[in-house]
């Protein structure tokens, strides 16, 4: 089960976003995206998810996933995103359930309590099962978030920027849950990722981008260094090695040095 | 990180019991609703200004079932079916469209503002009603022609946010703002031909505009009843889809709903239901607004039993405000549309300022 992306273009209206975007990813993988601000990164999941159509091929385990009815694609595919709407006067429970709703017709069957019951046990959120959505934090949310896209089943997850509103406990929690779902489930996880730090820790490849284009792809701690820091994201870095893990901090801006 | 637990067995029967209990709730909440309006049917059948008896009421329903067994005088027999009793089924049905459309107006739009009146359906159904009132067309100078202006008028708002909206890509917040926008030129128009009008018809107008229960009949009561139990099916089958959207547009799409088509089938079929409603009755606001809000405070945010018991409230509501809007005044007959706020309003502020948290 790999994701396959051939030649992927799009554009809103004249403004072309992203140009030409060949690569894959494979199951059981973490594929991180990183780049600047407005690079493309999350224009490249919804048309992965056929929530934009895009120009090109997105194939997935061998099937083009715009030939795909939408069931057939919300089967395969989930997606968590940046922005979370917290739906109307709704329980955690409800809104794990509603990521059954490509199996669902009306009623709710054994087989989708027990997989909302599997996926809130492993992730450790049973107790808020039946709190209100409103009455939980935001790290809360986002793990019912990702809970509600495991509950769909999917082959391939997408999730933007998971942890950017998270502090570090929650950072590291919903981190380390992604990387054991990827392992357990031989789930394909293509994340969009400003924190280098964590993505190299946590991403098995990581694809940079530029505007709109592939700058860089492979291995994160190959692929992060100084040059490419500066190239990418316009600012001079140090980069260090702590506990064993890559550590990029920024010192300043390019511009700021010309000056 | 939580380990995983190894109690599947005993965690699926916790969430299903608990779930259960939660839907329970729900249903139980529903069934007293229905007692709620078969008993305020029961009151409101003995309420009026001909000086009938509960037992000559009750006689009067019986005998048009059982002609054989009871036997009633003709005047009451005339009075509770030629004037009571469509006037009570047509308040609960008229109650019922206007809390589905408002509930199906809120979740489609996430706004808790929407309803058909907030959106410039209802200010068009005004503008119908007055171009006729003011202007009449010909022979049709009467209750029909204003029915069918009023009706037209609503459809055209409606399919004027759509297109509107969908010029701009039909997104919650697109057609808030093309709602909005008609409502202020629809009461602009409809302000000017006021302005123009006879002091007759200025009259005419405001009355029509209350909203009133006066008219109705047995075929207008067919009318609504047979669009109403036309359009609820798809309504509830596309509940689960409501229910995605609540997480936005696009992770509704992301798990399968087409949004678009969702978004414009249900604000069209809302826009009918309000329509073959208002076109009758006039503007009855309160409703569609506040039965699901005083719903979803009560049982929570589920499209599947928040539509059709906002329906239920939005009947109990509409007939105990026409109840109290024929006798509190009697002789004289409150127009229901100022009553059915009176009534709404301490009832929903009960609700709205005893829950702090978690709703909307």
């Amino acid at each position: 089960m790999s994701l396959s992306v051939q030649n992927l273009s799009f554009s809103f209206g004249t403004r072309k976003i992203l140009h030409d975007l060949t690569f894959s990813a494979a199951a059981g993988e973490v594929l991180g995206v990183a780049g600047p601000n407005g690079c493309g990164k999350t224009t490249l999941i919804k048309c992965i998810d056929r929530i934009f159509e895009p120009e090109g091929k997105v194939q997935f385990a061998g099937k083009d996933i715009g030939a795909l009815t939408t069931t057939e694609v919300a089967r395969m595919i989930a997606y968590v995103p940046q922005a979370l709407t917290v739906g109307m006067a709704m329980t955690v429970f409800e809104t794990i359930l509603l990521g059954r709703r490509p199996y669902i017709r009306w009623s709710v069957n054994d087989a989708d309590f027990e997989r909302v019951n599997a996926v809130i046990t492993d992730m450790g959120i049973q107790h808020l099962a039946f709190r209100k959505m409103t009455q939980i934090s935001g790290g809360e949310r986002q793990k019912v978030m990702i809970a509600r896209a495991m509950v769909q089943d999917p082959e391939l997850l997408l999730l933007d920027e998971p942890t950017s509103a998270l502090d570090l406990r929650h950072q590291l929690d919903v981190m380390e849950l992604v990387r054991k779902i990827t392992r357990e489930n031989q789930t394909c996880v293509l994340m969009a990722i400003h924190d280098l730090n964590l993505a190299s820790r946590f991403c098995d490849r990581l694809m940079i981008m530029k505007e709109g284009r592939i700058f860089a792809l492979g291995d994160p701690a190959d692929l992060l260094n100084q040059e490419l820091i500066r190239e990418v994201y316009e600012v001079e870095a140090r980069i260090t090695t702590e506990s064993g893990y890559l550590q990029i901090v920024p010192v300043r801006s390019v511009q700021e040095q010309l000056v | 990180m939580t380990p995983a637990r190894n109690d599947g067995a005993g965690g699926v029967r916790r969430l299903k019991e608990e779930y259960r209990r939660f839907t329970g709730q729900r249903c139980l909440f529903i069934t007293g609703c229905c007692i709620l309006i078969l008993v305020l049917v029961g009151i409101a059948t003995t309420l009026g200004s001909a000086d009938l008896t509960v037992g000559e009421v009750y006689t009067a329903i019986a005998a048009r079932f059982f002609p054989a067994v009871a036997e009633s005088s003709p005047l009451a027999y005339t009075i509770v079916w030629e004037y009571r009793l469509h006037r009570i089924l047509f308040a609960i049905a008229a109650g019922f469209g206007l809390g589905v459309a408002g509930a199906v107006m809120q979740s489609v739009l996430r706004n808790p503002l929407a309803s058909p009146f907030t959106l410039g359906i209802a200010a068009a159904a005004s503008f119908g009603a007055s171009l006729v009132i003011v202007f009449g067309i010909g022979p049709l100078t009467d209750e029909l022609a204003v029915i069918i202006s009023a009706f037209l008028f609503t459809l055209l708002a409606a399919f004027a946010i759509y297109s509107l909206s969908r010029y701009r890509g039909i997104s919650p917040e697109s057609m808030v703002l093309a709602g909005i926008i008609l409502m202020y030129l629809f009461s602009a128009m409809t302000s000017f031909l006021q302005y123009t009008g006879t002091t007759e018809q200025l009259q005419e107008v405001v009355f029509w505009m209350f909203g009133s229960l006066q008219r109705t009949s047995w075929g207008k009561l067919a009318l609504v009843s047979l669009v109403i139990v036309v359009c609820l099916p798809y309504i509830l089958m596309r509940s689960w889809d409501l229910n995605a959207m609540g997480q936005g547009d696009q992770v509704a799409k992301s798990m399968g709903v087409n949004v678009s088509r969702t978004r414009t089938g249900l604000m069209m079929l809302a826009a009918l239901i309000t329509a073959v409603i208002i076109c009758f009755t006039g503007i009855i606001g309160f409703i569609g607004l506040v039965s699901p809000h005083i719903t979803r405070l009560a049982i929570g945010g589920d499209n599947r039993f928040l539509i059709p018991a906002a329906g239920l409230i939005g009947a109990a509501l509409l007939l105990a405000a026409d109840s109290l809007a024929r006798t509190i005044l009697a002789p004289a007959i409150i127009p229901v549309g100022i009553m059915t706020a009176f009534i709404g309003i301490p009832f929903f502020l009960y609700l709205f300022l005893r829950q702090r948290e978690g709703y909307w």
